[in-house]
């Protein structure tokens, strides 16, 4: 099954992030042979959140690449970086329709074609040019839109499109209507199999990049006119406001009017179209996330200064994903909205953490999240600090000489990939509702926040036994126990020496993971 | 096993000091060398279980080179206690090269002329003696066996050690 994600503006990008992660904990219940096509959509060039999401898919894929080469996993098999991330133009065509060529890319130039230039709105519509016959749209555009100058936060037909619609959807509506020419949407419209093929949008309805080009993708993929498309499976994620902005004198974002904006866009997308149908109605599967707690967050218009730190409603955005395409037609037909809402609340001075989420959700996600945290910790805390013994059998040279390995070829992703967790599992702790489920090492040197000295104290709120000199537990010393375990077990027989590691660290994970006691009940 | 014990026979008791071949009959005839051989290779072989079909199946934790190299020198400290405890024996509690010894020169003693007779009972004595005092014979036994056992825990260590899950890399 192909999944095609369309990741609008800034949140769609950070969601996608958080997807990342997700992908590579390995959760069982992703069907076997999923691929996943994401593409961020945004106008703003050097957007920092869409840099950072393209950066995270491009390691992802240089792991899945080198550690999957040659290995045909076995039905039902599970491992880190399971899922295949693939660029649109990977996909294959269906047989009959037009191969549309792009570039290898994860960014998709919705309705500014393939070329980079950029300019004002006015220079978009053409609207200097505008004389004779289509004089008069000229004053409708002018009545419509302000035409300040481009200095002024106020200016929209003269606003610099190189860094987003800076909130305004009345402008991005007028961008995405063309995306149907688009020669991305070409090809996903000739790859996408609607009898087996899935589609999810991410899109925030407080900007003004999401909540304009969402409506006008899922109108372009449900009246596309190819037999079937009305009837794909179609799901998104409405990510609802989860932060503010201090708005300085003169700034163009003002988030006291995100929620004015998501409500006009509510009761936009509730309204029925030509069709006579909502938007609701033309998706499959509606999931509306947000956070009343909103976070607050440095003001910046766009550009490369937006990359901003993650949050739980971003992580949960992604689960919404997962949700969505390992849940079976027929259920998901039958469930048009949901929404999330955890378990149990925090008290005013507690992070969320696992115990707050419900038991399913802990053991179809988190567990495997956990599991991932706990192998990553240890390879970064026991293997990359020189912590374990050069006698290790799986680490040794008779095993798979890792010393030899380390900082090289995938190895050297893996360290970046780890890394890049670590931030993102850090960010997701500083924010107003933050989310803490892990005892990890903040970014802040001389932060107060505890950190685990070994992976038995490494989940919040979980203990982990301590194991012994003939007894499993689950520190450092027991995962490598394990790693050899499997090692011995299976490791040595798989061709593919990373695909091996990554399995014998998958499997070393899910057994200390036993012996944390809670988390078994 | 002469040959394996080829030190032993080299020296100067074993040559000079021994001249009714007490240490040959016990050793070579009677087969103490291959005794001597038997609990070296037993020693290791019980070493090697315990280590590599013990701990290095079941903990990782102690499947380490220290623990390897605290298994071998046990199998060498036991190697060499019961090689003299053993092979070479008590004089006192008549085991052993003395038990042989004894019964030997039992038999000896029967073919003896009574000219010869006082010679050989010094002869007796002296080897006895010097067996009893602890002697090159007895030393470089002791030593040599446990060698012979250290070499054999080492070297099958190499063979077993790809066998076990957690000691594939012990020692090298």
């Amino acid at each position: 099954m192909n999944v095609y994600i369309f990741a609008i503006g800034g949140t769609g990008a950070r969601v996608l992030r958080s997807l990342t992660f997700c992908l590579a904990s390995g959760m069982e219940c992703i069907p076997d042979g999923t691929n996943f096509i994401p593409m961020i959509i945004d106008y703003d060039k050097t957007n920092g959140d869409k840099e950072r999401a393209k950066r995270n898919l491009t390691t992802y894929s240089n792991i899945r690449n080198a550690a999957y080469k040659g290995v045909v996993p076995e039905e039902g098999e599970r491992n880190f970086f399971m899922p295949e991330i693939k660029f649109l133009s990977d996909v294959g065509t269906i047989p009959g329709k037009t191969d549309v060529a792009l570039n290898p890319s994860y960014e998709y130039k919705f309705g500014i074609g393939q070329s980079n230039q950029t300019g004002t709105f006015a220079d978009y519509m053409d609207y200097r040019n505008m004389m004779g016959a289509t004089y008069l749209t000229k004053d409708l555009l002018s009545s419509l839109y302000n035409d300040e100058p481009m200095t002024s936060s106020m200016s929209e037909l003269n606003l610099d499109l190189s860094v987003g619609f800076k909130g305004n959807p009345n402008i991005g509506s007028i961008i995405f209507e063309n995306i149907k020419e688009d020669d991305e949407f070409k090809r996903f419209l000739n790859t996408f199999d609607p009898k087996k093929d899935r589609v999810f949008i991410i899109s925030s309805i407080f900007g003004g990049t999401g909540s304009s080009g969402f409506p006008r993708i899922v109108d372009a993929i449900r009246y596309s006119g190819i037999a079937d498309y009305d009837k794909a499976l179609v799901g998104a994620s409405i990510v609802m406001p989860y932060f503010k902005v201090n708005t300085p004198a003169g700034g163009a974002i003002n988030s006291n009017i995100f929620n004015s904006k998501q409500k006009a866009a509510l009761s936009y997308y509730q309204k029925p179209d030509d069709h006579g149908k909502s938007l609701y109605q033309k998706l499959t599967t509606s999931y509306f996330i947000g956070d009343d707690v909103a976070t607050n967050l440095p003001y910046c218009e766009g550009s490369d200064g937006q990359a901003n730190d993650a949050h739980i409603v971003e992580l949960l955005a992604a689960l919404s994903i997962i949700d969505f395409v390992s849940t079976d037609e027929n259920i998901l037909r039958n469930q048009p909205q949901k929404e999330y809402g955890l378990d149990s609340t925090p008290s005013a001075t507690e992070s969320i953490q696992l115990k707050h989420f419900i038991k399913n959700d802990r053991t179809k996600y988190f567990d495997y999240i956990t599991r991932m945290a706990l192998a990553f910790r240890y390879y970064e805390e026991y293997i990359l600090e020189d912590n374990i013994n050069a006698k290790e059998a799986f680490y040794s040279k008779q095993g798979l000489d890792l010393a030899n390995k380390i900082g090289e070829d995938m190895y050297k992703d893996l360290e970046s990939f780890i890394s890049d967790f670590d931030e993102w599992l850090d960010e997701l702790s500083v924010q107003k509702d933050s989310f803490r489920p892990y005892l990890h090492k903040p970014r802040v040197e001389d932060s107060n926040a505890p950190v685990s000295e070994d992976l038995d104290d490494y989940i919040e709120g979980y203990e982990g036994s301590q194991g012994g000199l003939f007894k499993d537990g689950t520190s450092y010393k027991d995962f490598s126990g394990y790693c050899s375990k499997f090692y011995k077990d299976y490791g040595k027989d798989l061709e593919n020496e990373d695909y091996a590691f990554l399995s014998i660290f998958y499997d070393a994970a899910e057994e200390c993971m036993g012996y944390y006691d809670e988390i078994k009940n | 096993m002469e040959n394996l014990y080829y030190f032993v026979t080299n020296m100067s008791t074993w040559t000079n000091m021994d001249p009714r071949q007490f240490l040959y009959h016990y050793f070579v005839i009677n087969g103490a060398f291959t005794t001597s051989f038997l609990i070296a290779l037993v020693v290791a072989i019980v070493g090697l279980l315990l280590f590599y079909g013990w701990i290095g199946m079941t903990s990782p934790r102690l499947s380490t080179l220290t623990t390897w190299a605290v298994t071998l020198v046990l199998v060498g400290l036991v190697t060499f206690a019961l090689t003299q405890v053993s092979v070479v024996g008590s004089l006192s509690s008549q085991t052993g090269f003395f038990e042989d010894a004894t019964q030997y020169a039992q038999q000896l003693r029967e073919n003896e002329p009574d000219e010869t007779l006082a010679q050989f009972e010094q002869q007796v004595t002296q080897i006895r003696d010097l067996m009893n005092k602890g002697c090159d014979v007895t030393w470089t036994l002791d030593l040599w066996n446990t060698a012979i056992s250290l070499i054999i825990f080492f070297l099958f260590s190499l063979g077993v050690k790809r066998m076990t899950k957690y000691a594939i890399a012990i020692p090298f």
